[in-house]
């Protein structure tokens, strides 16, 4: 059935294109534009087939070399071999003085030395925390604004109106208002 | 050996046919004397009615005579016999414009219409004069 298919779509290629020559020899196009089409049809299907045989005979090919190559009795052996569990062998007497025994030490000294670290910065912090605060506080009054006020209330420039004005750094302080009303 | 001999044989077939192809479609124009004509017959079979066999071949003629570029002679149109009919195109067409004409008329550019070329011939004046 294979070498039919094969024969008739042989054949069918063959024949459109040749019927697609005969056609163009004779100047008929639109008879020509369907037998190539019929052709190219024919052309891509028989390639497919022709990729998908390849693609079957690559297949058969690895299917039949794995199965030759595979152990017969891969099962039985799996089980009858003996289970051997031997956790934690690093902690058993007769392997301390191997380097088995490094990684753990490794990791519990990393964590004994966080915790000094831990507590090292708590006691730092704690003591240090009140000298720095008694420090800005000192720098934070020096620096504070007075208790009264540094340019005189609407109420004391019209109370005072030529007394200021000998001030120049008051005008300044006060701005255009004072620098207008000043002699 | 076989394969790239069989590779060669179908290279040279499809070279051939290429160079033949080249050779039979060239659009060149062959200048005819002037006053040279040709004559058609063509037979017509059609899956209409047949009383619209007449007008269908006419529709086919007028677009084919716009590839050749040449016109239908006014009232050469008539039947010859039964789905036969004939008609005359001036001026005349060369070697190369009567394949064309030839293959547009039997091609199937007319839905439920077929037709044969039964001839098709350039007469010049001097063939004519010599009748």
């Amino acid at each position: 059935m294979k070498k039919l298919s094969w024969l008739v779509g042989v054949l069918a290629l063959l024949g459109s294109g040749g019927y697609l020559f005969v056609y163009v020899y004779r100047w008929e196009w639109h008879r020509a534009l369907l037998v190539g089409i019929l052709f190219l049809a024919t052309l891509v299907g028989l390639c497919t087939g022709l990729v998908v045989r390849r693609l079957n005979a690559v297949a058969e090919t690895v299917r039949a070399s794995a199965a030759a190559q595979r152990p017969p009795g891969a099962l039985e052996r799996l089980r009858a071999a003996p289970v051997e569990s031997r956790p934690f062998t690093w902690l058993r007497p007769a392997d301390l003085d191997r380097t088995h025994i490094f990684i753990p030490v490794l990791l519990g000294g990393g964590f004994v030395v966080s915790g000094i670290a831990w507590l090292v910065e708590r006691v730092a912090g704690g003591s240090a925390r009140a000298g720095v605060e008694r420090e800005v506080a000192d720098q934070l009054e020096e620096i504070a604004f007075p208790a009264t006020s540094l340019v005189p209330t609407e109420a004391e420039l019209l109370a005072g109106d030529d007394g200021f004005g000998d001030d120049p750094a008051l005008r300044v302080l006060l701005g255009p208002a004072a620098t207008a009303t000043s002699p | 050996m076989k394969r790239v001999l069989a590779w060669v044989a179908g290279a040279a077939v499809v070279a051939a046919a290429v160079l033949l192809l080249r050779a039979e479609l060239m659009t060149v124009h062959v200048p005819l004397p002037e006053g040279s004509y040709t004559d058609v017959v063509l037979a017509v079979e059609i899956r209409e009615d047949p009383a619209l066999r007449e007008e269908m071949t006419r529709g086919l003629v007028s677009t084919c005579r716009l590839l050749v570029n040449a016109d239908v002679v006014e009232d050469s149109f008539g039947t010859v016999g039964d789905g036969v009919y004939a008609f005359r195109l001036r001026p005349g067409l060369d070697e190369f414009d009567r394949r064309e004409m030839q293959g547009c008329l039997r091609d199937t550019r007319v839905q439920h219409l077929l037709a044969d070329v039964r001839r098709i011939a350039t007469v010049t004046p001097e063939e004519a004069a010599g009748r």
